[in-house]
Order: structure tokens, then sequence, then C-alpha cells
């Protein structure tokens, strides 16, 4: 099993490259390039096509490909013009922010996912569980964007002055400006604050889908001969259902888990813009959209890794919670 | 005091068109000590009777209907929940499964489940509630019991899964053992091994013991009585010995002939035409009667009582009424005109 996973995670490694290869083409072809970053009010041509020899666009595809491979096989992620600086600490200025927001609404999203999904098998066919599967169904299939806004208008300071709620977070950024200044109990609220509307917004998308998922394995579960044997014992239902139950129904959560795992990196980008929250989302569309290709190579290609280790962890989480899967190594 | 008592036990299950009367007025009486069977076909309802002791009808659907009465020791278990219910599950009335492959939990290895029952039960420490776990592992039979501990249901045989499930049904020490078809899923070499297993450890527990299977051979191999159970209802009960000599019900006859043992695979194995009905529409009037052989006018009309019967004598003649042999059978072949219902 481990092994097959190995070879599988190093087969992963062209596949990557040729994506970023793929991608590196198709933005190359689309008409406009980096060199627009320098455009000033009355520049001339000249300039600006000198500009551009300066940042080598002027050289054939070929040799551009192949510079930016070579130095990207080296571990070289190239320089954003953009940004005035080197790609690899642009991103990892980026990283921080994202895997602080995704981390934690991943966190949340599976325990509160999984505590309703349980609650539902459980109550199966009450007024509460078609309650919760209303409510779950609705986060589910919500488009993320529109529920950011309609966080933002219900929590948002206006929201509080005109309907006098007792709270109000802030809706975008990570610090209040002028928060370095304050003491470090202070801003570390301030931060805290910030988090709450973006992270209520990805655990709310995310535990939704969870939730749904928990819900029908455990439904599952419940149901078969050694739930009924653990009754037959005289355990307490808490513990047939969280013992006996919830380690046999979270085995095939952990491919949901292996699903979401790469939001860790990539935020979610709607979400991140929403909230003008300065982490790998935002930073890709960005980047995008100014054709700084060293940075959208990179994040592709960084992203590709997270798909594919959160595959590799899904594999071994597999073992770890299903012992007939480890032990069939080999 | 019995050890249990079964009274007017009538245990329905809610579908979306009729009831399932799985059982239907039975009654079962089981001393200390007393190993009782219970024999009938699929469908008879036996499952369901030894679930409803316990409490473990399936979520929503079954239901004990009023009326019935199931007592452990004098104590009522029908609408018992909570603390008390739990002591006695696994504690006092322990129980073992048809399927050893689908009643023990993937996921923890036989030790753990084990040590989990004894811990329950018992007031042992865990170093000494691990030590009761092999023992009880050693106990029924299953060797090297330190290396086996560890390991999880999908590595052991079906007979050793089974020999797990009855060390887990005997670390609360109960003084009752419900075995529901405990060796149907095993071939005949190990349901031989299993049934001698059940047989010394309920001498040397002196133990009750409910074995329930739908061969008249297995139960007879092991239980001091037998009941037959036909449509949720008793058809014919006594002790082994008599009702393997003279069974008077035709349906009793009926499954000796469908029986195959070792000392008699010269007969040939005549099984019972047709099957149960569903539990949703029995038959009026005698539930066994569109099988029955020896079929007459009054049993498509009216249903038999389960009377005190002698034994039989003739081909078809019977004489009835008269208590012989601590013998019922539900029968018209048996009850003259008072014997009506
Ligand atoms: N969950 C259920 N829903 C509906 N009907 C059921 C359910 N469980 C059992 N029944 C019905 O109740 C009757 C008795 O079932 P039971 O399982 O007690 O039979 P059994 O004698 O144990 O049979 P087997 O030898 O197959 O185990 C059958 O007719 C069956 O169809
Ligand atoms: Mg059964």
């Amino acid at each position: 099993m481990l092994s097959f996973s190995l070879r599988r995670t190093l087969l992963a490694i062209p596949l990557l490259l040729g994506v970023a290869t793929l991608v590196f083409f198709v933005l190359s072809l689309a008409p406009g390039d980096a060199a627009s970053i320098y455009l000033r009010p009355g520049m001339t041509p000249e300039t600006l096509e000198h500009i551009r020899r300066s940042m080598g666009l002027d050289d054939p595809l070929l040799i551009r490909y192949g510079r930016w491979l070579l130095a990207f096989l080296q571990g070289d992620f190239g320089y954003s013009h953009f940004y005035q600086m080197p790609v690899r600490d642009r991103i990892l200025a980026a990283l921080p922010n994202t895997l602080i927001l995704a981390s934690g609404a991943l966190f949340f999203a599976f325990l509160i996912g999984i505590l309703v999904g349980v609650l539902q098998a459980v109550k199966e066919g009450s007024f509460l569980d078609s309650v919760l599967s209303g409510v779950t169904l609705f986060f589910y299939s919500m488009p993320s964007f529109w529920l950011a806004l309609m966080l933002i208008l219900f929590f948002s300071l206006s929201a509080m002055k005109l309907w006098n709620w007792p709270f109000s977070f802030p809706v975008s950024g990570i610090q209040s400006p002028g928060a370095d200044l304050l003491a470090p109990w202070d801003q570390f609220r301030d931060r805290i604050h910030h988090l709450v509307l973006p992270t209520l917004t990805l655990t709310l998308i995310l535990a939704g889908g969870v939730a749904r998922y928990v819900r029908t394995s455990m439904l599952d579960v419940i149901r078969q001969d050694y739930i009924r044997t653990a009754r037959a014992k005289g355990l307490p239902e808490t513990r047939v259902i969280m013992k006996h139950g919830l380690r046999n129904g979270l085995i095939p959560v952990v491919t949901l888990f292996g699903v979401y795992f790469p939001f860790l990196l990539s935020g979610t980008v709607l979400i991140e813009y929403v909230f003008a929250w300065p982490g790998m989302g935002q930073l890709m569309v960005e980047s995008i959209l100014r054709k700084d290709l060293p940075v959208v190579l990179a994040g592709t290609f960084l992203f590709g890794g997270m798909v594919v280790l959160g595959n590799l962890l899904a594999d071994l989480l597999y073992g770890v919670v299903d012992p007939r899967i480890r032990q069939s190594d080999g | 005091m019995s050890l249990l008592e079964i009274q007017k036990l009538r245990t329905h299950i809610r579908t979306a068109g009729d009831d399932a009367r799985a059982v239907d007025g039975v009654d079962l009486l089981l001393e200390e000590g007393e190993s009782v069977g219970l024999v009938g076909e699929s469908g008879s309802g036996k499952t369901l009777l030894a679930l409803s002791i316990l409490g473990l009808l399936p979520e929503g659907g079954g239901a004990i209907l009023p009326g019935s009465s199931i007592r452990f020791r004098g104590e009522e278990l029908v609408g018992m929940g909570g603390k008390r219910l739990r002591e006695i599950r696994g504690g006092e009335v322990a129980m073992i499964f048809q399927e050893p492959m689908t009643s023990l939990n993937p996921v923890f290895s036989v030790g753990n489940q084990i040590l989990e029952a004894v811990e329950l039960h018992r007031p042992l420490n865990r170093d000494a509630a691990k030590e009761e776990m092999l023992r009880l592992l050693g106990e029924v039979g299953i060797p090297d019991p330190e290396a086996r501990a560890g390991d999880y249901p999908h590595q052991l045989s079906g007979g050793m899964r089974q020999r797990a499930m009855i060390a887990m049904a005997l670390a609360g020490e109960p003084s009752l053992l419900l075995a529901d078809e405990p060796t149907t899923a095993l071939d005949v070499t190990v349901e031989a091994q299993i049934l001698q297993l059940l047989k010394r450890v309920q001498a040397r527990m002196g133990m009750g013991l409910l074995l329930i299977s739908h061969d008249l051979n297995v139960v007879s191999r092991v239980c001091d009585r037998i009941l037959i159970l036909y449509g949720g209802k008793v058809v014919e009960a006594g002790p082994t010995q008599k009702i393997l000599d003279a069974p008077i019900h035709p349906y009793t006859r009926g499954l000796m002939g469908s029986r195959l043992s070792f000392d008699d695979r010269r007969r040939t194995l005549r099984p019972i035409p047709g099957e149960v009905p569903e539990a949703t529409d029995w038959p009026r009037g005698c539930r066994f009667h569109p099988r029955c052989p020896e079929v007459m006018d009054r049993c498509r009309r009216e249903e038999p009582r389960l009377l005190p019967g002698t034994e039989r004598k003739g081909a078809v003649e019977v004489q009835g009424g008269a208590p012989g042999g601590g013998r019922d059978v539900r029968c018209w072949l048996l009850a003259g005109e008072e014997g009506g219902a």
C-alpha cells in the first residue's frame, strides 16, 4: 500500500511539470506581457521595447521556456517584476496568511461537519434531521462569494449601527491600519477579529459538504451488525456511536479530507478576494491579470503539489483508520 | 423463579403495508442452567424473539406489543431502559450472533473488543482485566492468545471469529447466553467444535442457554428441551429426546425429514415443500396449513391452540388432551372437538 502511494506520488512530479508547461505556453501566447508593468504615461515605444529586451521577453518562446525550466528544476522560481522581489519571497509572504485562514476553516469545518452529520444520522428522519439537512444543503450549494457578501452585510460595522448588533467584525485585510503600533495582545486580538468572517465563510461552505458526507456514511454504519453487538455488550449509546460507529463512519471521510487539503495553500480565490485577504488565492489572481508569469507558474506547481500531497495523505490516513488496508501491505 | 420467563410475547415490525407479525404470542420458560433450543425455518421469527429479550429490535421498526412479558429472574425486561438494561446486557444476559464476519467491529482488534466487555462488567483493574481477556481467549480455544489478541477480525477464520464472539459474550460472566444460529455460517467440522465449546462453557459456568437454529440436528446435540417455531408461534415443544423419538406436529416431522445427520445419511432428504410466508400476511387458520401434508378442512378455518399432547400413535390418529411428558403441540390432528381456540 505504502510503496504504491509513493510510486504514485513520484509519478506526479512530471505531471505537475507538464501542467506548469501548459500554463507557460497558454499565458505566453495571450496578448500582452509583464513589461506593461513598467508602462508610464508618455513613454516611447522604443523605451518599452528596451525594457522588454532587458526582461528577456523578446527572445523566442522556446528559449524563454528552456530558461524557465532550467531555473525551475534547480529550485529557482524566478523574479516577479510587478512585486520587485524574487517569486519565492513573494509566495512566502502570502503563504502564512492563507495557511492560517484555511487551516482554521478546515479544522472547524471537519469538527462541525462531523458532529452535525453524526447527530443527523442518529436522529434520522426527525424534525432536527430535516432542518439540518436543509441548512447543510444551503451552505453546500451556495456560491462562496455570495455567502461572504451576506456575512459582510450582516456583521459589518454599518450593520451593527443599523440594527444595534452588540458586535461587528472587520471585513477586509488581515489587520487594522496602524495595528503595528498596538500592544502585542491588542494586535493579536485585532488579527483574530479580522480572521472571523473569512474563516466563517470558508468553514460554513466546507462544513455543509462534510456534514452531508458524514451523515450518509454514518447511516450506513449504524445499521451494521457490529453496532448491534456493541449495544448487546451493554455499552452506553454514546460509546456505541462515538467509538464503534464513528471510527468506521470516518473511513470514507478521509477521501474528503484529501480533496479539501489543497485549500491549505490555495485558499479559496473568491473568499480571499472579497475579504481583501493577502493570501495565495489573491496573489494568483493578481499575477494572472498582470501576466506575472513566474508567480503564476510557481503557484500552479505548488497547488498541483498540494493535490498530490492531499491524495498521499488520504492514502496514509486510510491505513491509520482501517486495519484492513494497513495489513494488505506489499 | 425461572431464569427466563417469556409470556405472550408479540413482536411486530411496522412496514409500509401491514405490520409484520414476526413473533406472535410465544411462551417460553428457561430454568437456571438449562439449555433450550429454538428451531424453525428462515423467517419464523427466531432472531426477533432473541433481540426482543435484550431490547435490541431494529430502531424505528420493531415493537414489543402491550401484554407481552419477558422476565429475567423475575425482573421485567419489556420497556426497561437506561443503566439497569445496560448492566443486564452483556453482564447477565449475553448474546452471540449468526454472522461472525459482520458482528465484530472491523477496526478494533478482537482483544480490544473483548477487553471492553470485561472492563464494562467486571470490577477489575486494567492489568487484571487484560489478564482475564487473555484467559477468555484461551478458554474458547484460541491458540496463542497473546498473539491473537492483537489480530483484527479480518485476520481470523470464521470459526476463530465465532470463538472470539463467544469469549466476548462470556466476558461479563452472564447467567444466560442467547446464541442466534452461532454455527450457520460455519462449515460442518467447525460447527461441531463450536457446539462442543458452547456445551462445555455452559456446563462449567452453569449458564442458561437459548440456542437458536434452523437445524433440529444442531439443537438436539446440545439442548435439554426444544421449541419448534413456525409463523411466529410455537407449534411444538418438549424434551429433546421425546421430540426426536416421536414428533407430533406435521411441521416437526417435516423438519426431521429435511434434516441430514451423520448417522442417518441413508435416509433421503425430504425438504418441506413451499416456504414460510411473509410475516405480513400469515394464512388464515393454522399458519402451516398451505404446506401441511395432512391438512384438513378445519385447519383452513380455525387456528389451533397449543395443547399438552401425548405420543403419536399410528399414522394419523392422535390422542389429545391428556398431559404427557411436558409436551405441547399446536395442531388439529391432536385435539378433539374441545381443542378449538
Ligand atoms: N427489519 C425488518 N423489517 C421488516 N420485516 C422484518 C424485519 N426483520 C425481520 N422481519 C420479518 O420478520 C420475520 C421474522 O424474522 P426473523 O429474522 O426473526 O427470522 P429468523 O427466524 O431469525 O430467520 P433466519 O433463519 O433467516 O435468521 C420475517 O418474516 C422477516 O421478513
Ligand atoms: Mg435469524
